[in-house]
């Protein structure tokens, strides 16, 4: 579209590149603006605050479940991106490098559990979990989330691996690898990128779930942050939990946030690999 | 330093194909012997069966009087040089050069001297701390070389190391290979599609078509008694 | 094929028929291949597909936790209260508006953005910022946002729209609130794979079809739209499975009042509110089906496949 750029074009995109932005950032400098306001103000139906307060912040901190549920929500989602990642980098492997039967089924079978209901699944498992013991503990979510990250760390993986050239792995073997020496010597070094992309994902996967978390935790043992937020709204101590709910909200989502913008090149490669290439 | 002997060799594929027939070939020590032929004529699939990286349908193969049939390529004791050259990208030259001796965890200073030799050999060795990605085509192919000259091993087998050239330095390195393999005197086996490569550089040539062996001998035997009509046609010109 | 004459029988180093062909090699190779998929289809069936089965073998029964005793078989009577009931059939409802206003939007508005960002030759990462933040917001913190904006009591939504009735009041108040805070999350990602696609059209065919005198709408229509078809079907699958499953943002914004449950939120009610296992079940497993349903169609009639290699 080199001939059609006129200036009045170059406004008009430029407009709506302004207009992207505002879409994208509107809510979260909303909750932002929320989480400062003071618990008089709160009610003032103004965007930004008037009245700014860090109190919010701490009295979210000083609560006895949110915390816990910070630490949860590190642990399982961090426990959850390494398993994951362990388990799909061999699947991939041999998915794109070696021969045996089966290959097709498994990547459909992978697909087809990403596009299982949350719901039909978490009903047995919440009665089998409490009889089992893993109700309302770490392994208890870490298994459940797998269903999503394993399948998506596979096809991340599997676009990544194809993209290595098979030459080096004939040259690895004629320079006297076994094949577990020339996985780990040169075709992880060169995979890294794709295992840092799968792993920033189903991270972010992981820490956003929802529904698993809010049926299977019932105490500070397990319950996620997510979870927790919704437990603001039962809290008596404030009398304006919509500021702590906001101050949660904040902590909860910006060190994602922050993640995502830092990693932004590898994430959008890795959604249009994992996603466009199929 | 080895024979290499292909007796009865078949590559049968599943669907029934056969890419070799039925090949039977010896290879003397220290022989520079070059597989020339048009493209499927399966001379590349004889290489990889030598190397290890095809398994052989039916038939025999022999490196120094062993049978390897069965025996894993990095048992061989045999290196290649690849067309693309299969350079590790993310080390550098020596790095990439010494990751088979590392391997095998050989002393650091037998690496690091036979790094060198393989250096001066081949003029790399003001390139040793650079990566793949910065070097010129000539040089990669030098570095695929020294990958190989550095294993000290029974055989080299060449997979049209040069067709990725240009013309001016396909004829330099032609003359560089035939000047290492004298000096070392080491077995190779050569594919080429290219007949001048094949007349220039072998001690025999043998020329495959559609998996079968045409004719082996030296280049002035193919030139002046060519087996068949497709020998005579292929070897000289007009070509 | 060149054969080796003489007696089949004799031939001692004969082909093997072919199933049993396999060298040594690849067979250790088959092995490996085997042994290092295995760990991932063991917990894939593990806590995929073992707790669908249990689902189904639970809706067969009367499973309720608090009266654990009366467990008995019980047949598709689960199946037949569910099917009868109002509130199924007016929470599915409710799952198809969410759906079908949800994913409309998104297309429309991702096909937008992604143009943008196709056309946007400055700011380029600006724009993918602008597009990564809605995925990297926790889908709740997104839910509490929107909520909030829209409660008179803490945010300034209602006054700024000049609305006389806040929305979350109103049945169709709250559907608007939740389908903004789905659209407003996923929309990044449809632009992603649509800006992917529009990638992949070649600049030649749009200099040509302006040449044949097309005008820009034409030829978004005869050209852009036909050529990124694959990736549209393949996009609006996905979102269309996904926001069937809606589940976050029903239970934060309005947990179901108004009357804008979503079939997931009363799976949710009936399973852990009520403990009714065997109804919940089969509620759940009612769900599984409509998704099940839901692929094949996209299958069958738009021929979308994402098994592309």
């Amino acid at each position: 579209m080199e001939s059609e750029n006129t200036p009045a074009r170059k406004t008009l995109w430029g407009l709506a590149v302004v207009a992207v932005l505002v879409y994208a950032l509107f809510p979260v400098i909303w909750i932002i603006s929320l989480s400062l306001k003071t618990p008089t103000s709160i009610g003032d139906g103004s965007f930004l605050p008037t009245h700014w307060t860090l109190s919010n912040y701490s009295s979210v901190f000083n609560t006895d479940f949110f915390p816990p549920a910070l630490r949860n929500s590190i642990g399982i989602a961090l426990i959850t991106t390494i398993l994951a990642l362990c388990f799909a980098s061999a699947a991939a492997y041999a998915i794109t490098r070696l021969d045996f039967p089966g290959k097709t089924l498994i990547l459909a079978g992978a697909l087809a559990v990403t596009m299982f209901p949350a719901i039909s699944i978490v009903g047995g498992l919440y009665n089998v979990w409490r009889n089992v013991g893993l109700f309302d503990t770490w392994p208890g979510l870490i298994l459940p989330y797998l269903t999503f990250s394993l399948p998506l760390c596979i096809y991340i993986l599997s676009a990544f691996f194809r993209e290595i050239p098979w030459d080096l792995e004939k040259a690895a073997q004629m320079d006297g690898a076994t094949p577990l020496q020339a996985f780990r010597r040169v075709i992880l070094p060169l995979a890294m990128p794709g295992v840092f992309t799968a792993g920033i994902l189903a991270f972010i996967a992981a820490w956003n779930d929802f529904l698993y978390a809010n049926v299977l935790t019932t105490s500070n043992a397990a319950r996620t942050a997510p979870v927790a937020m919704a437990y603001f709204t039962g809290a008596s101590q404030f009398q304006q939990p919509a500021g702590a709910i906001a101050a949660g909200a904040v902590i909860v989502t910006v060190p994602i946030l922050i993640m995502v913008l830092i990693f932004q090149r590898r994430i959008v490669s890795g959604l249009t690999a994992g996603a466009v290439k199929g | 330093m080895a024979d290499i002997v292909l007796d009865s060799v078949v590559k049968r594929y599943p669907d029934g194909f056969e890419a070799v027939k039925d090949l039977n070939l010896s290879i003397g020590d220290g022989e520079f012997m070059i597989l020339v032929g048009p493209s499927g004529c399966g001379k590349s699939t004889a290489l990889n069966m030598i190397a290890g990286l095809e398994d052989i349908s039916a038939g025999e193969l022999r490196i120094a009087g062993k049978v390897v049939n069965q025996v894993a390529p990095r048992d061989r004791d045999i290196a290649m040089v690849f067309q693309s050259y299969a350079l590790y990208p993310h080390m550098t030259v020596r790095e990439n050069m010494a990751f088979a001796l590392r391997l095998k965890k050989a002393p650091k200073a037998e690496i690091d001297r036979k790094v060198q030799e393989a250096a001066d050999i081949l003029d790399l060795t003001e390139h040793l701390a650079r990566k793949p990605a910065n070097l010129s085509g000539g040089q990669r192919q030098r570095v695929a070389m020294g990958r190989a000259i550095v294993r000290d091993p029974k055989a080299f087998l060449m997979d049209e190391p040069l067709s990725n050239l240009d013309a001016k330095l396909r004829v330099q390195m032609r003359a560089q290979v035939a000047r290492i393999q004298r000096r070392l005197n080491t077995t190779t086996v050569y594919v080429t599609h290219d007949q001048t490569e094949a007349m220039t550089l072998g001690d025999r040539v043998a020329v495959m078509l559609s998996g079968v062996l045409q004719q082996v001998g030296s280049p002035m035997e193919l030139y002046n008694n060519p087996a068949n009509l497709f020998v005579a046609g292929f070897i000289g010109s007009p070509a | 094929m060149a054969t080796v004459a003489g007696t089949p029988s004799a031939a001692p180093v004969a082909a093997p028929p072919k199933s049993h062909g396999l060298t040594e090699r690849a067979r250790a190779e088959r092995k490996l291949g085997l042994m290092l998929v295995m760990p991932s289809v063991v917990v894939m069936i593990l806590v995929a597909g073992f707790p669908i089965l249990y689902a189904i073998w639970l809706s067969l029964h009367r499973a309720d936790l608090r009266f654990p005793n009366l467990t008995a078989w019980i047949g598709l009577d689960n199946y037949i209260s569910v099917l009868s009931s109002h509130t199924w059939w007016s929470d599915f409802f409710n799952t198809v508006i969410i759906t079908v206003f949800s994913v409309a939007l998104e297309l429309v508005l991702g096909l937008l953005i992604a143009e943008a960002m196709y056309r946007a030759l400055y700011a380029r990462t600006w724009v993918r910022v602008a597009v990564l933040v809605p995925y990297g917001a926790v889908t709740v913190v997104s839910a509490f946002a929107w909520s909030l904006a829209f409660n008179p009591a803490t945010g300034f939504a209602t006054q700024w729209l000049g609305l006389s009735t806040p929305p979350l009041t109103t049945r169709a108040g709250s559907f608007a609130v939740i389908i903004l805070s789905d659209v407003w999350k996923t929309t990044p990602f449809i632009s992603l794979l649509m800006l992917g696609a529009l990638a992949l059209v070649p600049e030649d065919l749009y200099k040509a079809a302006k040449v044949d005198g097309a005008s820009a709408w034409q030829r978004f229509w005869r050209i852009t739209i036909p050529l990124i078809k694959p990736a549209l079907a393949v996009a609006v699958l996905f979102r269309v499975l996904d926001a069937f499953r809606i589940y976050d943002a029903v239970y934060i914004i309005t947990n179901g009042s108004n009357n804008t449950a979503s079939v997931s939120l009363l799976g949710y009610q009936v399973l852990i509110g009520r403990l009714d296992l065997g109804l919940g079940s089969a509620i759940a497993v009612l769900i599984f089906l409509c998704v099940c349903l839901i692929a094949v169609a996209f299958f069958r009639f738009l021929g979308a496949s994402p098994q592309r290699r």
